[in-house]
């Protein structure tokens, strides 16, 4: 252990299911962005500050779209819950049994960068039960907890009476769609530590494997093209857009300051600005509207894969499969048709 | 100056589809078959349209413009706004918060009716105080 004589571990909960925190059904946390979910790169943000493991609350009403990892972890255990504060209490006495004196609580709608070390230190010499990260604009959904003490706060108790642990560096609240877009924007940018799965094909346009860009495509930095992810001819993306797994963009059709999250196909000669679209869902910033396409010409779903086990009892437990569903982030892509390569592609840098 | 035409407010129906489309389009087909028709299409109370609706609302648009005309939006829904910029026509059609403000921009007179009004030899100034001026 890294924390010397204390044992730690740290779960997250997920979102509950809302109007805001969920887009096409899933929730933010959920949803893939720039090749992983929030809470994927939450628990590597985790696993690199050496926790023992992570335990992925989720609520049953989500278990169709639990996030998919794209690296296997033995220490990743998912639980399904119905009542989401109650099986918290139950993990941390869990945890408090099986001699782990404290834990990082993390909720997956939260995207933060700090010194987790620091973080505990800091609760560890505030000798109080909890201590929660604030930053500027208000108090944030991480707490670190004394599971043994801990045990005795309920949902209301345990957002007050707290030792408050003020984060500087970056922090997203992933509240509302938007939220997500400003993320992608920042990774992409540079503003936070956050980047792209994938190789970076050109400074600022980043590529994953298995990705096709026809040559008569323009991909204007800073992009993303994510995983199996198709561009046709005479399609422009440009202004921090981000084009997630298995999506298809066809001809002649504008992304600008957009993000196509995962299995969504584009038709011909449209034009996404400022907008996210999933399957055959809109949501315009811009407009700040939410529109279902019943054209499959405009938006359509790819065939989408289930990537999420069934949903299982009150806290059964579900260890993630072995075999992931896609290759690696470190597979290298096997040789494309002349048509899609890469360097001859018209990439502006 | 060109004859003024009676502005016509037209209600959208709430869903324009290829279905209801067609029926639209019977409906406001002799309204543009006259000289210089001014057409406004007040989508108030459309709710939902597809691609085949915003062909008929092209077709509206050709038509009025084969005839020196016009065709114009107003109260568009956020939705509908968004349908009309993933399809790109949102730069074909000029749009208005109310069918009100639509019709009064028919009798206001556009800026590209001045030099066919006042052509640049026909300028105070001549050429070069155009020049200037630009």
């Amino acid at each position: 252990m890294v924390f010397g004589a204390d044992r730690e571990c740290e779960f997250l909960s997920a979102p509950r299911p809302s109007t805001q925190e969920t887009f096409s059904g899933q929730p933010l946390a959920c949803l893939e962005v720039l090749g992983r979910t929030m809470v994927e790169r939450t628990v590597q943000q985790f696993f690199q500050a050496d926790v023992e493991f992570v335990t992925l609350l989720a609520p049953v009403a989500l278990s169709h779209s639990l996030p998919s990892f794209r690296e296997r972890n033995r220490a990743l255990k998912v639980k399904l819950a119905n009542d989401m504060p109650l099986a918290i209490g139950r993990t941390l006495n869990e945890y408090s049994r099986n001699g782990i004196d404290n834990c990082f609580v993390v909720s997956g709608n939260l995207y933060a960068e700090t010194d987790l070390l620091d973080f505990f230190f800091f609760h560890r010499e505030a000798m109080r039960p909890v201590s929660r990260a604030v930053d500027h604009d208000g108090p944030l959904d991480m707490w670190v907890v004394d599971t043994a003490k801990a045990m005795r706060f309920d949902g209301d108790q345990f957002s007050k009476d707290v030792n408050s642990y003020l984060i500087g560096g970056y922090v997203r609240r992933l509240d509302h769609p938007a939220d997500l877009r400003g993320l992608i924007n920042d990774a992409l940018v540079g503003r936070c530590a956050m980047r792209p799965s994938g190789r970076e094909a050109k400074p600022g346009i980043w590529i994953d494997s298995g990705a096709g860009i026809d040559r008569r495509a323009r991909i204007v930095s800073p992009a993303y093209i994510g995983r199996g992810s198709r561009v046709h001819e005479d399609a422009l993306i440009t202004r921090s857009s981000s084009i997630e797994r298995n999506c298809r963009i066809d001809c002649g059709t504008v992304i600008e300051d957009s993000s196509i999250l995962a299995n969504t196909s584009v038709g011909i000669w449209l034009d996404l600005r400022h907008a996210i679209a999933c399957g055959d869902k809109l949501f315009s910033l811009a407009h700040g509207v939410a529109v279902e396409i019943s054209d499959p010409s405009l938006l359509q779903p790819m065939a989408n894969v289930v990537h999420a086990a069934p949903a299982r009892g009150n806290l059964e437990v579900i260890e993630i499969e072995e075999e992931n569903l896609f290759p690696l982030s470190t597979q290298e892509e096997a040789p494309a048709r002349p048509k899609w390569q890469l360097g001859a592609n018209l990439i502006q840098g | 100056m060109r004859e003024s035409s009676p502005v016509i407010v037209m209600e959208v129906p709430t869903i324009l589809n290829d279905v209801e489309g067609q029926a639209f389009l019977q409906e406001t087909q002799p309204l543009l078959e006259g000289g210089r028709p001014c057409l406004v299409l007040d989508c108030s109370h459309l709710q939902r349209v597809d691609s085949a609706g915003i062909e008929v609302l092209l077709h509206c648009m050709e038509d009025a413009m084969k005839r020196d005309g016009d065709v114009k939006l107003a109260a568009v829904s956020p939705a509908c706004a968004a349908l009309l910029e993933l399809m790109r026509v949102d730069r074909v059609f000029e749009i208005f918060q109310t069918a009100q403000e639509a019709v009064q921009s028919f009798h206001t007179p556009a800026a590209i009716d001045a030099p066919v009004t006042l052509p640049w030899y026909s300028h105070p100034g001549g050429l070069d105080a155009l020049k200037a001026a630009s």
